[in-house]
């Protein structure tokens, strides 16, 4: 292991000298990227300006102390000198950095006047953080989707995965579900939360703005040329803080316009921006209905999954029903809504969300404060109670409404019903779940 | 002379074995159980930083879940800070403010003792969450909510414990400007205290004002969740952002809490190693204090990226750019106390001499980080942690490392090992440049930080800085093995340890007698201090 | 009494003391039951009651302690001093202490009402999550937690209390001339007025918590201005029940006898307290009920 890891360490601290030594190529690559905005242009150059500041304060006062522990030595046989005041002196030092400080103080402020200026977007997406995801809306065409780290990261990554990340393309910087965006337009970004703090930061862009749940913060980009750029979560947000990358495809206006038209057709699947092709795997793929209507007129499409069998229960196939999470499974959309189906698909759905805090056994967390699923009041008592829980939430337990597809939810609930011993009993259809969404 | 008589006149009375330590009033046992239990709580931060560093040494997950890393990192921060640098700087005031101003004790000695024993306990509280079922929180040293209150159990006694810190440095620094105030002996006017006394009133009255104020913001949290109040709530009219501000309102003059004590220190040690008076003392006094009055007014500077409204932004950057007036002056004046001086390079003095070159790297990355554009770009990457390290590390750490083999020879009466010292320091200086700086080039490509595991392109750099971090860990060995010889024996200190040492601690015996000044010094003692000198 | 004569030049210095080792495990004691009792763990408020008691005991040990070494003569006026810069920075710290929740109640108010009604740059919050909000106070924000309410009214008990406290300041003053003067009757009177006014207040605000609760459904969960009045209102309430039972104490010693016209810091360190607390309630008068 470690002769493996020896190569790198020695490339490194060739790196490092070679970037001490000189300008050189290498430092490019640890230098902060110039970016491929308007303002990670700007902040780059301020970044270097304020840098070589930095560095010609620094070479002055460090030269002058190499000189006095050389020529003023005891042992070189200096005397030492008396002196320990002089207030020109003591005036100068004081006005000069004030004076630096103001040539720092002009420009930095000019930018970032600029960067807060968000009027006039050509376009406005809002980007929610949740643990441990993001979604992404679309305000204006209305519709939104989820994006989470890529499969084959997120199985490299496990403790004890055996899989080496060396293995893994873009291993931690890949999602299945990126942002896409136009070039050369205005885009505003708003950006909010739904659980805790996160922060949405892409160096490219020189964009990190908190993610706040209760408020909305805004920030903009506008991207110079088509590209796939890349960034993640940068607030500590809890046990996978460092496993919620941002993917954010830039592609030129026509294109965009191609996978927007795709986006609308599709009926609530992904579209992959390079193929514009639906996307079959990875993590829940349906559209969440769209929070709010925002210039445009409400198109808000209720999820489609929801939406779709207005049959009851049994029998309805649900078209466009997802994959549990991070579970590739490209049969489910042809399987039909059976106590055989939900139970395992909400097995999988209970495993990958809820067993973090209810235990893979359902037996709870009493020290975190989750309560037992297995023979718990709610999952033996009426069956709306159940619903409206898991659909708002409690206290630390998420409102799953808005996260999961109605048809996962339907299964989660009729597996919690039935699994663990417990007798709550019922077949839960997605129309049950769509139904208590629109009554409420 | 008379302090020996005073010493006697105590001693009859005094209780021996673990009781003595228990229940001692006298400033330099207490100050003794201070720097003990701050190197105890340094190799448990250390700990946990290898751990982190053991973890981050590849891509994936090798020895830990990501809770518990992040737990580590809450800890690792926790510890250093309130278990390690703050006890150490009041063990320091405790052994050398009484000598320095010619005062028998501290001015409220029982108080004082209790501020000592307030802290284990509170590290015992603290540290048992680590082994609580649904472990501790890992929310970072910050604990900003709602993240933190996502913690179980652990919640309460964390608060708790940090309450508990609050006591005590509340305490310390009440008896701090007492003894100060009020226990100078006479002649001792206050401009001619020596640096490291001012630096410490001036961080006293830092303390005695921001540690109610944490202890408010944990509060509230705990009022959030515990008692249904909407603090940080935005459903309730309330705002998580809330506790930020109020956190740093604590934090930012926590950092200066950090630093003003180790000014004092290299103030000391410089003019010593120099054999000449420090450079504008006046100067070095007004820059403190208007260190600490800014301190008060720049704290949303760590909050660039929380979308504040843009003249707030312009506010807390122009005033977080000020800082750096005052803090190059006292660079400055060091300098300056070094120019045509007599140098010579003792363990003290070679790590003043790199505090002062690699603080002041800290504080150009700190300047950097003021400029709110750029910090959008540097803000909660691995540049921050390369920026406060350089400040507190080579900063805070070295300044106590040097002030320790500064005093050891009045503590112990003994001269530590001056070869096993410089290979300590040497080893120390090296490592931790290796550790720290390429975590500037980590953050600047992109590598947030509180992330247990990173995208490939970062491995190069983190094997390095884990190198740098082992070596670093192992050289403290070396400090441990110096303190522990010295202790035990070594050739015999002489009152005035160092040629160059002119404050009133040296007029003392080495060791320095149990009472230190039963009887006010004689006033022409004081007028040899280095200040007033020529 | 005769203690100038012991007290010589020299700086009294306690020897070995075991009290603040107590203290600590009261502390630990407390601090772990208080949490264990938070989460709802069987022996946790049994640990938390015994730390309170050791607490307790420990501080009419030291103190005892204390008055005892004040009164045999021990204390130089060096020593009065150094009790005197103490007592002055411990308010200072208390004052920070109120600082952090009357700084969260400003902040509250004046910036977070506004930005969540889409002001400043938070024009989305408004528009996305709490549509159509207007900011008001007493607030509970925009999602009324804690159901609707009723603020509290600068012209109730809040005005009669500010009386109360406003002369109790006085009669402490004037207890303090009294003793001056060496007029124990005066010193003990005034002292007692001013205990009385101490605990009217606190049964006055009692009545006002219950009345809060009952009638006005203000509670801690109402939002934002519960969670705000309440821990502000609160912890003066406490501080004002740890002054009247510090002045209880200082009563009887007075009326033991203790205290001479120079040399009575435990009194003025209790009276200093006391107008702190005034001063506190000043603010919370202004900003919690009239403002
Ligand atoms: C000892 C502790 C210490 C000290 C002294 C400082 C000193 C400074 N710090 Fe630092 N800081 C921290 C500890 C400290 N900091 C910590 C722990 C954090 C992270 C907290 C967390 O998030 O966990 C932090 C974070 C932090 C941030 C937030 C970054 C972010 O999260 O995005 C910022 C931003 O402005 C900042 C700025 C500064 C500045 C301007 C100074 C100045 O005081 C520095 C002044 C010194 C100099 C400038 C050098 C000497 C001067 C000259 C030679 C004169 C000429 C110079 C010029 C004209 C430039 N610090
Ligand atoms: C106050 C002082 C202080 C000190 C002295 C240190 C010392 C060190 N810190 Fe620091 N650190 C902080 C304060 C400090 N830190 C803070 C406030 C944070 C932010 C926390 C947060 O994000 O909330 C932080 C965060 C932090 C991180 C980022 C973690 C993250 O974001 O996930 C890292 C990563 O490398 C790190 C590393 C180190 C290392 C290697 C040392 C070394 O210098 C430690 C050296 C000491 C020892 C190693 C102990 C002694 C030796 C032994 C135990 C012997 C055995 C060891 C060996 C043989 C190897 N620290
Ligand atoms: C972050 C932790 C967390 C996750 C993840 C989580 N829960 Fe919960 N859950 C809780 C907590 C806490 C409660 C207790 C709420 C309360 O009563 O205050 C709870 C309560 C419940 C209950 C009521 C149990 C009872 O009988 O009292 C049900 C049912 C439930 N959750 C279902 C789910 C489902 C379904 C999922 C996943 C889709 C899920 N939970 C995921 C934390 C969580
Ligand atoms: Cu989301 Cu960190
Ligand atoms: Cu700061």
């Amino acid at each position: 292991m470690f002769l493996k890891n020896s190569k790198h360490v020695l490339r490194a601290a060739l790196a490092v000298t070679l970037a001490a030594l000189s300008g050189s190529a290498w430092a490019v690559d640890l230098n902060m990227p110039v970016g491929v905005t308007p303002i990670s242009h700007d902040v780059y150059h301020l970044h270097m300006y304020a840098f070589w500041m930095c560095v010609g304060i620094g070479v002055v006062v460090f030269s002058l102390m190499i000189f006095a522990m050389i020529f003023h030595r005891k042992a070189a046989g200096h005397q030492a000198a008396h002196f320990h005041e002089n207030t020109l002196l003591e005036v100068v030092w004081t006005i000069i950095p004030f004076i630096i400080l103001i040539a720092l103080a002009i420009p930095a402020a000019k930018v970032l006047v600029k960067m807060t200026n968000t009027s006039d977007p050509d376009l406005t997406i809002k980007i929610e953080g949740y643990q441990w995801k993001w979604q992404y809306d679309y305000l204006q065409q209305g519709f939104s989707y989820f994006s989470m780290l890529a499969a084959d990261s997120d199985a490299a990554r496990m403790l004890d995965s055996k899989i080496s990340p060396f293995s893994v393309p873009h291993y931690l910087r890949d999602v299945d579900h990126p942002m896409v965006v136009p070039t050369g337009k205005k885009i505003r970004l708003l950006i909010t939360a739904n659980d805790v703090i996160h922060s949405w930061y892409v160096p490219d862009f020189a964009f990190k703005v908190d993610a706040i749940p209760g408020f909305v913060n805004q920030g903009w980009i506008k991207i110079d040329e088509p590209g796939t750029y890349r960034g993640g979560c940068t607030e500590l947000c809890g046990r996978g803080h460092g496993f919620m990358p941002i993917v954010v495809v830039a592609e030129s206006p026509a294109d965009y316009q191609k996978w927007l038209a795709a986006m609308k057709a599709s009926n609530g699947v992904y579209i992959n921006p390079q193929t514009l092709q639906p996307e079959n795997t990875g993590s829940p793929v349906e559209y969440a209905p769209a929070q709010l209507n925002f210039n445009t007129p409400s198109v808000a499409p209720v999820s489609a999954a929801g939406a779709a069998p207005a049959a009851p229960a049994a029998t309805a196939a649900t078209p466009a029903a997802s994959p549990a999470a991070a579970a590739p499974k490209p049969a489910a959309a042809a399987q039909a809504w059976t106590m055989a189906s939900a139970m395992a698909r909400g097995k999988q759905v209970f495993d990958n969300n809820c067993a973090s805090c209810h235990m893979p056994d359902g037996k709870g967390n009493s020290a975190m404060g989750v309560p037992a699923i297995a023979g718990g009041p709610v999952p033996n008592g009426p069956l709306h109670e159940h619903i409206e829980l898991v659909l708002h939430g409690k206290g630390i337990m998420p409102a799953w409404g808005n996260i999961l597809s109605d048809s996962d939810l339907a299964a989660v609930i009729t597996f919690e019903r039935n699994a663990f011993g417990n007798h709550g009993g019922g077949l839960v259809s997605p129309a049950d779940i769509a139904k208590a969404k629109t009554a409420h | 002379m008379s302090t020996v008589a005073v010493a006697h006149e105590f001693h009859a009375e005094q209780p021996r074995g673990i009781w003595r330590w228990i229940t001692t009033t006298n400033h330099k046992d207490i100050g003794t159980l201070y720097l003990c239990f701050s190197l105890l709580m340094f190799f448990v931060g250390g700990a946990f930083a290898m751990l982190i560093r053991a973890e981050l040494w590849t891509p994936g997950m090798q020895l830990m879940d990501p809770e518990f890393f992040n737990e580590m990192t809450a800890f690792h921060g926790l510890v250093m800070i309130f278990g390690a640098i703050m006890p150490a700087f009041v063990g320091l005031a405790n052994w050398m403010i009484p000598m320095m101003i010619g005062a028998p004790d501290m001015a409220l000695p029982r108080m004082n003792n209790w501020s000592f024993w307030i802290l284990p306990f509170a590290f015992i509280l603290l540290l048992s969450t680590l082994f609580m079922p649904g472990g501790a929180a890992g929310a970072g040293w910050t604990m900003y909510p709602p993240l933190f209150l996502q913690t179980g159990m652990a919640l309460p006694f964390q608060i708790f414990a940090i309450h508990l810190m609050g006591i005590s440095s509340v305490m310390g620094g009440i008896n701090i400007i007492a003894t100060v105030l009020n226990l100078r002996a006479p002649g001792m006017s206050l401009m001619k205290m020596p640096m490291f006394v001012w630096a410490w009133l001036i961080t006293a009255y830092l303390l005695i004002a921001v540690m109610p104020v944490l202890a408010g913001a944990v509060t509230m949290m705990l009022m959030d969740k515990y008692f249904g109040t909407s603090f940080f709530n935005a459903a309730g009219g309330g705002d998580p952002v809330l506790y930020q501000h109020v956190f740093w309102f604590f934090g930012h003059p926590e950092v200066y809490i950090m630093i003003l004590p180790a000014f004092g220190i290299i103030s000391e040690i410089i003019p010593t190693f120099a054999r000449k008076p420090l450079f504008g003392y006046t100067s070095m006094v007004f820059a403190i204090a208007s260190i600490a009055f800014l301190s008060f007014i720049v704290w949303a500077h760590h909050m660039f990226t929380v979308g504040m409204p843009l003249a707030a932004d312009l506010f807390f950057m122009f005033t977080t750019m000020l800082i750096a007036v005052p803090t190059g002056v006292k660079v400055f004046n060091w300098t300056a106390t070094m120019w045509r001086g007599a140098l010579t390079f003792e363990t003290p003095m070679l790590f003043a001499i790199a505090f002062v070159f690699l603080f002041t790297i800290g504080g150009f990355s700190g300047v950097m980080m003021a400029l709110v554009p750029a910090d959008w770009q540097y803000h909660q990457t691995y540049f921050i942690v390369a920026h406060f390290h350089y400040v507190l590390v080579t900063g805070a750490a070295f300044a106590i490392m040097g002030a320790v083999y500064y005093w050891l020879p009045k503590w112990t009466g003994h001269m530590y090992n001056e070869t096993l010292a410089k290979w300590h320091f040497w080893l120390s200086a090296i490592s931790a440049n290796v550790l720290y700086f390429p975590m500037h080039f980590l953050g600047l490509a992109g590598m947030p930080r509180r992330i247990p595991d990173y995208p490939l392109q970062f491995t190069d750099l983190n094997q390095v800085v884990s190198v740098g971090a082992f070596v670093f860990g192992a050289a403290q060995l070396l400090f441990v093995a110096c303190i522990i010889l010295c202790v035990r024996g070594g050739k015999k200190a002489e009152a005035r340890a160092w040629e160059g040492a002119r404050g009133l601690e040296w007029t003392l015996p080495s060791p320095a007698p149990y009472h230190s000044f039963g009887e006010p010094p004689a006033p022409n003692l004081i007028w040899t201090h280095p200040y007033q000198d020529g | 009494m005769s203690a100038e004569a012991h007290a010589g030049s020299r700086y009294y210095l306690p020897h070995g003391t075991h009290w603040p080792i107590m203290g600590s495990l009261g502390l630990f004691s407390a601090a772990v039951g208080g949490a264990l009792w938070l989460e709802d763990v069987g022996l946790g408020k049994y640990l938390f009651l015994l730390g309170l008691i050791i607490i307790c005991l420990m501080m009419f040990g030291w103190f005892g302690t204390v008055i005892r070494e004040s009164l045999s003569g021990s204390y130089n006026a060096q020593v009065d001093r150094s009790f005197r810069w103490g007592m002055t920075f411990f308010i200072f710290s208390e004052v920070m202490f109120f600082g952090g929740f009357f700084g969260a109640l400003f902040f509250a108010r004046v910036f977070v009402e506004n930005w969540l009604a889409g002001g400043s740059n938070s024009l989305f919050t408004n528009l996305i999550i709490w549509k159509g909000y207007e900011p008001v106070w007493p607030s509970n924000g925009p999602g009324n937690i804690g159901g609707s309410f009723e603020g509290m009214s600068a012209t109730g008990i809040a005005a009669l209390n500010t009386l109360i406290l406003l002369t109790s300041g006085l009669t402490v003053t004037i207890a303090h001339w009294g003793l001056k003067e060496g007029n124990r009757k005066k010193l003990c009177l005034f002292l007692l007025f001013t205990i009385i006014l101490g605990f009217s207040f606190v049964i006055l605000q009692g009545h006002e918590y219950i009345d809060a609760y009952t009638r006005q459904n203000l509670t801690l969960g109402s939002g934002i201005y519960g969670s705000t009045f309440f821990m502000l209102t609160g912890f003066h309430g406490l501080h004002v029940t740890i002054g009247a039972i510090m002045l209880t104490v200082i009563l009887i010693r007075a009326l033991r006898g203790h205290f001479t016209a120079e040399h009575h810091f435990a009194f003025e360190a209790v009276s200093w307290y006391w107008h702190f607390v005034d001063v506190v309630w000043l603010g919370l008068f202004i900003f919690v009920y009239w403002l």
